[in-house]
């Protein structure tokens, strides 16, 4: 098994017509319910905290299509949450890279062993092996499919299920009384769970591999004595008192285990899996019992980013229950109506290809995450915390560093709605107050809120101390003329150019691919009206920027399409992607069907294939290489700055400093919830910190290192306002790269559906000729200049309130922001 | 049933681990990639060897960290008889305090060693005696020592050891003993007061903050001498480091080990260790490395083959080719240890000593998905059995090899300044395992071999010894008929025309004969003027292709042609002097470099002598060829090249009708942006060459490092050799490569290079090498690789595969189809091209085991399958 390849055959599997689905989807043209959209049309409904109504359209569409789920824009969810909302998962950069293993590009192996049991092997002075092998159990995947959560029995479930183990080669947990001779040519994939008091499986000549048994230490030493050749597995609830039991279970030479939680994914103590399982986990480490037992979880386990954090969490494998029968299209408890499946069954060929389809989906996703935490072994994730950020700790770091706190309630909101147009990161409020900017030029009136979403973490969790005291209706607005605002760029003191900026900020990389032209040269039109920069993104350099080439940035990422000598020579400032914040650790990835002709030209690539850039940099595995790469861009242009755009790993600070020794002028830190034209769902939100979290810790480490007055820190990844650039300089910034907000001062309303060519209503995020005449240039140049120019007078307005003459006295003064408790 | 003894090892460590201890998640300071360089020889080597490849890595390192290992030591050197060296451990202490010493004497040596020796050892007062030291290295003491009887029956005793040998219950007491005297003394959190450097036996290691070189500089090991060395450049991400605590190497007992890389797994490998009873003091996962060696090979006594198995396991398409026998063993130690083995990428040298044999070893291990470079080298000079020498090598950079055989050869007139063979190495490979050692013991001398103890042999052969055949002296008219063969291809058609004679007279010739007779070309060709071009040109010709040495070494060949190239340069007019108005050549230097003009009409090329120009910024010589190039310079050569990276870089788009040629040790990104130059390497290339390559012509006479055409969108590309991991990766447009031996792995994965039959690109393989008779022979296999062609949309591979071994296992996305009239008709010209370069003729190329064959029998096609995920559409509904 450990050569060849894996394959799962995916074949679309779309819900019968009979068995429509509760409506969840806002749009019909939505295939789900995105992070952070409303749904239900009409209703705040959204399910329970667990299943939500995200997790379970996600999984129809994985269950229908194969496919992961991809959408363009940035994550609009809630900032951070419990249980697995509460982990994230860390990524791998530039000093230990990701791993390109999406597609099969690199081989990653999510092969698992149950019951090997093995902490050394024995050889005799020849090398030969003396030590006898247990029989154990080598799975492709780490899932196995638990019995079916529910009492009454769904027809044609059962041999659904048993049909997919063994087209997965994995292992389905079945009741023995359940089965049929029928199934007896798949018995070599089934694991009879045996209730108490039970050990006849009638009708099968079965040779088990694996046997469950839910009672005690009798029933297992009965059913050892009946299938031999089988790994008894005792099948616990996970409590408080796991950690003990499994260990005494380990210690009588029992192999594998499997803990239940229930399906909120909490143990019996309430405590969510992640940590119950981690508990048991550390038990086992601290006693030398670790290797010597596998650990199957299950309970609540419902996307493919829980497989992942359980597993990191400790756990080898998991099984899954409910998420089945979402996959066949029922809504369990979130849309609170009746469901068709339990009532009316499932054609075993449809629930099987709907199985297959759903964890094809999900090992993909697996492989995104592994790829990205740069690791080509699902069994060296096991219990890997190091490769885990958790939200709860980097958040009480934070709220530390900001200081004082005070009741969320004291924080004088202006009327924000939900519902509509917009997500949590950006409420329709503020796309309402953003596109007045853009139309007058001015500050927003003030009637709505301007200043925060509803994520409910890091920039909306954060205020200006004298926000408190202030009537919010007035906005702070001053002539920036009066302010110091401007931003160096190159503040190493070599012999390159300085470059300064009259703002503090600029435009982030939009490719040509993901936006269309009529948008890049808005972009550039405003860039150099302001005097700012804007950025080629990977997908090449078109002609018609060549006129505003000043103010235009080259990108260089990992794909190099379209970077050539003559267009890194062109440029002032040489932007080296390292990574994107909305899909750290992965490549850049445009859809097929945004590949048009003049795309596919550009980028010197085949029409109509979708064109994956690798990750990382295949010439660039360790920070010195890193260097290196800074050199060769400086060699072939001595005149251009450096600046390092990467994501939000824990050890962001190490890459920080190693930029910086690396030779960089600017870092660029793009956060989690930064925007993008195409990435999956799991990496928006699952993957590196947002950006809140990582500017104190690159600024306070570049401060401590002596370094930080060397370096221009810039922050990306979900800075919606000029509360938040003004925020973000306040943590350690020196200020900000702005994507998302310039399409929406032209009219981007965050449906997400960037990642399609037709998809964009706006015309913005299109490669459509069409549809791209929706943009005018000419007009949408000027609503950038107009929001900028409304940004410049508030962050003037924030600074006189703060007392401030210069943005650079900002900079670092997180005593001046609170931190707002819930 | 009996304890296992090394469970019993382990359970005598339980006391080293507390439950509450400590437990770190992520390493103290991320670190990347190093320069290292580790040999092996037969014979004792002096540290100042190490010091030209160390100061030419220093761009691996920042200055954070150097050290060095030594084993294979001269008992006097170390002020001990040879039984003691062999007999005792060498506990190296750094203090960082001096003050501590007496504590840690008094707690830690004194009541549990027999000392037979102890001093502190050689080092500058002043540390800035040493240029560009900043940090003051600790004080380091070296006790020559042995447990004490009655303490080694005691800690037998403890623990129910008495069954073990008594020198594996000896080895333990000492790593325990330091490892508790670090806890007390260093320990990552508490005071950092002294530590153990190293406490093997005829082994030590030294570190400090700074560079490898100044290692051997403050230190004083410049004629200190060992059988292995290591010097290894450290990264640490961390800026400000103290003390050398985290430097590399780290110890096991008898070995040493550097690392490049990081572990993506770090946490997860501490609770593996943690489970028997091994604490982690330094936080680095170089120290995690060492420990996951020492604990298999040292505790659990696993044969090496298992050991490396554990370390970077056979995966993929190289194991499903493996014996069923040694895939059921490997899937064994794989299920035993998956937890255990360190993931990302990383490469681990190591230095170990074996003083009972008599042996000491110097080992290279590569992780699986060749993510760090690394490069082995051997060269060996049999010349009798007292004066034979052999040496293997081991480097982050082919440059470092040859800085190292340069010093030695500039000493000693048996080593030659290129080895005989390198080669790259990929983890887990069923070829070779991806790792090998060189094994140098008295009795043996050298051996290497790889991870299954197959031998890696060099063909017998002759080198040049410069100490018998003093040049200049023409005995008895042996010079005649070179004179006349020369002098009719100066006459009638150049260089070219004496090719087949050479390929005809090289196999018999003499040393002396080849000797003297260049030695009458360098005369002949004067300084400038059709002798020079026609000389100079003949000396290109023989260093670029191999013919059949019939014996001889051509390692030494090639010293000998560099050295008469590099004279002749160097009699080129320099560029400031005056009175040279004729010349049609100038040479530039980096003294006169300011003197740098346009050219003349008369003039047609300038040469570079990149002696003192910096390796990078804004004074490299690569920076230099730029300026000229913008200066209107059409003809550059650089020549005495030394590891500088960039050349060919930065010329710009306009670069069309420009040609540099590149001789000496060209360093990464060589080319790299080309668009419309065209550049020779004469040599090999390293990593990062041609990337993003537009336009124009390279051409590669050697082997070709990592990433190669990375991004590459255009370009027409011959390499004489084969390339290492992942070339042509993400290429796009229209680049035409032709790689005459083959590839490591991952060849042309997201291939995007359109439809080649429609101007698109393609990469063609020839799979084939010349062997040292001058003739073209078929390499094992084409392609060894796992992957080729991964997830590919466009372009095209063609494949000198007549005997199907390359299988569709090896392919994820592409699909082989055969060749079609309109493909040869596409093909011809390059290959024909190729010849010309290489002199490796179509002809012999469609000749398969005798038989001349239609090109479709001897080539196939790997092009674009249907692979679903390049075809991801969303349906779009516009109701």
């Amino acid at each position: 098994m450990s050569g060849g390849r894996y394959h799962i055959p995916i074949a679309p599997a779309p819900l019968p017509a009979k068995a429509a689905t509760a409506p969840f989807r806002i749009a019909e043209g939505d295939n789900y319910v995105k992070y952070g959209h409303p749904v239900f049309e009409g209703t705040e409904q959204r399910g329970d905290t667990h299943w939500t109504a995200e997790i379970i359209t996600q999984t129809w569409y994985q269950a229908e299509t194969g496919r992961i789920p991809i959408s363009g824009a940035g994550y609009g969810g809630r900032f951070a949450g419990e249980g697995f909302d509460d982990l994230w998962l860390d990524m791998s950069e530039i000093v230990r890279p990701t791993r390109d293993g999406i597609h099969g590009r690199e081989v990653i192996s999510t092969e698992v062993d149950l019951g090997a049991g093995l902490t050394s092997l024995e050889f005799d002075s020849q090398g030969r092996l003396l030590t006898r092998m247990p029989t154990w159990i080598t799975l492709p995947i780490p899932v196995v499919l638990d019995t079916l959560p529910l009492d009454l029995p769904i027809p044609g479930g059962l041999e659904a299920v048993i049909r997919a183990a063994r087209l997965l080669d994995t292992l389905a947990l079945v009741d023995p009384a359940a089965l049929s001779s029928a199934d007896q040519p798949s018995t070599h994939w089934l694991a009879p769970l045996l209730p108490p008091g039970s050990f006849d499986v009638p009708r099968l000549e079965w040779e088990a591999r694996l046997v469950e048994v839910e009672a005690d230490r009798q029933q297992a030493a009965e059913a050892r004595a009946r299938y031999p050749a089988a790994l008894i597995v005792p099948r616990l609830v996970l409590s408080p008192e796991s950690p003990q039991s499994v260990l005494d279970w380990a210690r009588s030479g029992t192999r594998v285990v499997h803990l239940v939680a229930d399906e909120m994914a909490r143990d019996t103590a309430g405590r969510t899996l992640a940590d119950a399982v981690h508990q048991v986990h550390t038990r086992l480490v601290d006693e030398a019992m670790r290797d010597r037992v596998t650990l199957i979880v299950s309970g609540g386990i419902a996307a493919a980013e829980h497989m992942a954090k359980a597993i990191a969490c400790g756990a080898d494998l998991v099984a899954i229950d409910h998420v089945m029968l979402a996959a066949w299209g029922c809504g369990l408890w979130a849309d609170r109506g009746p469901c068709r499946t339990e009532r009316e069954g499932v054609d075993p060929a449809w629930g099987s290809q709907r199985l297959l389809n759903l964890i094809n989906a999900w090992r993909d996703q697996l492989l995104e995450a592994l790829g990205a935490m740069g690791m080509r072994e699902v069994r060296r994730l096991r219990g890997d915390i190091g490769r885990t950020i958790r939200h709860r700790t980097e958040e009480a770091e934070f709220r530390r560093y900001v200081g004082s706190a005070v009741p969320m309630a004291r924080y004088p909101y202006l009327p924000t709605t939900q519902g509509g147009e917009g997500d949590l990161r950006w409420p329709p409020t503020l796309l309402q107050s953003s596109q007045e900017q853009a139309r007058t030029g001015r500050p927003p009136s003030g009637s709505v809120e301007y200043r925060v979403g509803l994520s409910g973490g890091g920039f909306d969790r954060v205020a200006f101390a004298f926000e408190l005291e202030a009537d919010p209706a007035q906005v702070p607005s001053s002539d920036p003329a009066g302010f110091e605002l401007s931003l160096s760029l190159n503040r190493r003191g070599d012999a390159r150019p300085a470059i300064y900026l009259p703002l503090p900020w600029y435009g982030a990389g939009m490719s040509y691919g993901s936006v269309s032209l009529a948008v890049m040269l808005a972009r550039a039109r405003a860039a150099q009206h302001l005097g700012l920069f804007t950025s080629t993104g990977e997908g090449g350099y078109p002609e018609e920027l060549v006129p505003y080439a000043d103010w235009v940035i080259t990108q260089v990422a990992t794909g190099l399409f379209g970077v050539r000598e003559e267009t890194l020579l062109r440029a002032r400032l040489i932007e080296i992607k390292y990574a994107q914040g909305a899909k750290p650790g992965l490549g850049g990835h445009l859809l097929g069907n945004k590949n048009t002709a003049s795309v596919a030209q550009l980028r010197e690539a085949v029409q109509g294939t979708s064109l994956f850039s690798p990750f990382p940099f295949h010439s660039v595995y360790s920070v010195e290489d890193h260097k290196k790469h800074v050199d060769w861009l400086k060699q072939v242009n001595p005149r251009a700055l450096i600046s390092v755009k990467v994501s939000t790993p824990t050890d962001v600070d190490m890459v920080a400093v190693g930029s910086y020794y690396a030779g960089a002028h600017v870092l660029h830190l793009d956060g989690a919830y930064g925007g993008t034209g195409a990435a999956p769902e799991i990496a928006k939100k699952n993957i590196a910190m947002p950006i809140e979290y990582a500017i104190p810790k690159v600024h306070r480490f570049l401060t401590a290192e002596g370094v930080r007055d060397e370096l221009t820190v810039m922050a990306s990844g979900g800075l919606r306002t000029a509360w938040d650039v003004a925020k973000a300089i306040a943590l350690g910034a020196d200020g900000a790269i702005l994507g998302t907000a310039e399409l929406v001062a032209i009219g981007c309303t965050r449906v997400g559906q960037c990642e399609k060519g037709l998809g964009c209503p706006f015309g913005i995020t299109t490669t459509d000729p069409e549809l791209a005449r929706k943009i005018d240039p000419a007009e949408a140049w000027q609503k950038i200049v107009n929001l900028y120019t409304a940004w410049a007078w508030q962050l003037a307005g924030i600074l006189q309130r703060l007392g401030l003459r210069s943005v650079h006295q900002l900079r670092g003064r997180s005593d001046l922001l609170v931190y707002l408790e819930s | 049933m009996a304890e296992w003894a090394a469970d019993k090892i382990l359970r005598s460590r339980r006391r080293l681990i507390n439950r509450g201890d400590f437990r770190p998640r992520s390493p103290e300071a991320a670190e990347g990639g190093c320069g290292v360089l580790g040999l092996a020889a037969n014979l004792p080597i002096a540290g100042r060897h190490l010091l030209p490849a160390s100061q030419q890595m220093h761009n691996r390192g920042n200055g954070k960290g150097g050290g060095i290992a030594m084993a294979g030591l001269d008992p006097r050197q170390q002020r001990v008889d040879a039984d003691t060296l062999r007999s005792h451990y060498l506990v190296q202490v750094a203090y960082l305090e001096p003050s501590a010493r007496g504590d840690v004497e008094q707690q830690f040596i004194l009541p549990q060693f027999d000392v037979a020796q102890g001093y502190i050892i050689d080092h500058f007062e002043d540390h800035q005696q040493v240029p560009g030291l900043e940090i003051q290295p600790p004080e380091v003491w070296r006790y020559f020592v042995r447990p004490s009887e009655t303490v080694l029956a005691r800690f037998a005793e403890e623990h129910t050891l008495g069954e073990l040998p008594s020198r594996a219950i000896e080895d333990e007491f000492v790593f325990q003993n330091s490892l508790q005297l670090n806890r007390t003394y260093y320990a990552s959190l508490g005071e950092k007061r002294a530590f153990v450097l190293s406490h093997g036996r005829d082994l030590v290691v030294l570190k400090i903050v700074g560079y490898a070189e100044q290692v051997v500089q403050y230190y004083q090991l410049e004629d200190q001498v060992a059988r292995v060395w290591i010097a290894h450049q450290r990264y640490p991400t961390k800026g400000r480091v103290w003390h050398p605590g985290g430097a590399h190497p780290f110890v096991g007992l008898n070995e040493a080990l550097v690392h490049n890389g990081d572990f993506a797994n770090y946490h997860s490998l501490c609770e593996y260790l943690r489970q028997r009873n091994i604490p982690q003091l330094f936080l680095t996962d170089t120290e995690v490395g060492v420990q996951l060696f020492d604990l298999w090979d040292r505790v659990y006594r696993y044969p090496l083959e298992i050991t490396l198995e554990a370390m970077a396991p056979t995966t993929e398409h190289d194991f499903s080719v493996l014996p069923p026998k040694k895939q059921q063993l490997y899937r064994a130690v794989q299920a035993a240890h998956m937890h255990g083995s360190p993931d990302g990428p990383w490469f681990f040298i190591l230095a170990r000593s074996f003083p009972d044999e008599d042996r000491w070893e110097l080992l290279g291990i590569t992780d699986t998905s060749m993510l760090r470079p690394q490069v082995f080298a051997l060269y060996e000079n049999l010349v009798g059995a007292e004066d034979s020498v052999q040496i293997g090598l081991i480097a982050s950079e082919r440059q470092a090899i040859h800085a190292c055989l340069r010093s030695l050869s500039a000493e000693d007139a048996r080593f030659q300044a290129l080895p005989d063979r390198t080669w790259v190495a990929r983890g887990g490979s069923h070829t070779d395992g991806g790792a090998f050692r060189f094994s140098v013991s008295r009795r043996d001398g050298l051996v290497c071999a790889d991870k299954f103890e197959r031998p890696v042999r060099l063909a017998p052969g002759e080198h040049f010894d410069r100490r018998q055949h003093g040049p200049g002296h023409d005995a008895a008219g042996l010079l005649d008929p070179w004179q006349r063969r020369f002098l009719h291809a100066y006459d009638n058609g150049g260089p070219p025309e004496i090719w087949p004679w050479w390929c005809e007279v090289a196999p018999q010739a003499d040393w002396r004969a080849i000797a003297s007779a260049l030695q009458w070309l360098e005369a002949f060709a004067g300084a400038s003027g059709g002798e020079w071009e026609f000389a100079f040109d003949l000396l290109t010709l023989l260093r670029d292709r191999p013919a059949g040495l019939g014996g001889k070494k051509r390692a030494s060949l090639l010293a000998l042609l560099d050295e008469r190239l590099e004279n002749l340069l160097d009699r080129l007019c320099a560029i400031e002097d005056a009175n040279g108005h004729l010349a049609s050549r100038r040479r530039l230097t980096w003294e006169a470099r300011h003197s740098l003009r346009p050219p003349e009409v008369s003039e047609r090329g300038l040469a570079l002598d990149t002696r003192g120009f910096p390796p990078e910024g804004d004074d490299s010589a690569a920076r230099w060829l730029v300026r000229a190039h913008a200066m209107g310079w059409r003809h550059l050569i650089a020549y005495r090249w030394r590891g500088g990276r960039f050349a060919a870089c930065g010329l710009g788009p306009a670069s069309a009708g420009t040609r540099l040629d590149l001789y000496g040790d060209v360093g990464d990104y060589a080319a790299s942006g080309l668009d419309g130059a065209e550049v020779h390497l004469h040599g090999d290339g390293q990593d990062q060459v041609g990337q993003i390559l537009k336009s124009g012509m390279l051409v590669i006479h050697g082997d070709v490092g990592q990433t190669f055409l990375y991004g590459a969108k255009g370009g027409e590309v011959y390499v004489r050799g084969s390339a290492a991991g992942r070339p042509l990766i993400n290429a796009t447009g229209r680049p035409r490569a032709v790689i005459n031996g083959t590839c490591l792995d991952y060849l042309a994965e997201s291939f995007m290079a359109g439809d080649p039959l429609r101007g698109g690109g393609f990469a063609i393989v020839n799979g084939v090498t010349t062997g040292d008779d001058g003739r073209l022979q078929p390499l094992d296999s084409p392609y060894p690789g796992g992957n080729l062609f991964s997830l590919a949309s466009g372009g095209t591979v063609y494949l000198r595969d007549p005997k199907c071994l390359v299988s569709e296992a090896q392919l994820n996305g592409g699909v082989f189809a055969e060749l079609s009239g309109e493909d040869w008709a596409l093909l011809e010209p390059y290959l024909l091209q190729n010849e010309r370069l290489f002199g490796i003729c179509l002809q012999d190329l469609l000749t398969v085991e005798g038989q001349l064959q239609p090109p479709r029998q001897v080539y196939r096609r790997v092009q674009v399958g249907r692979l679903e995920a390049l075809h991801e559409r969303e349906e779009v509904s516009d109701g």
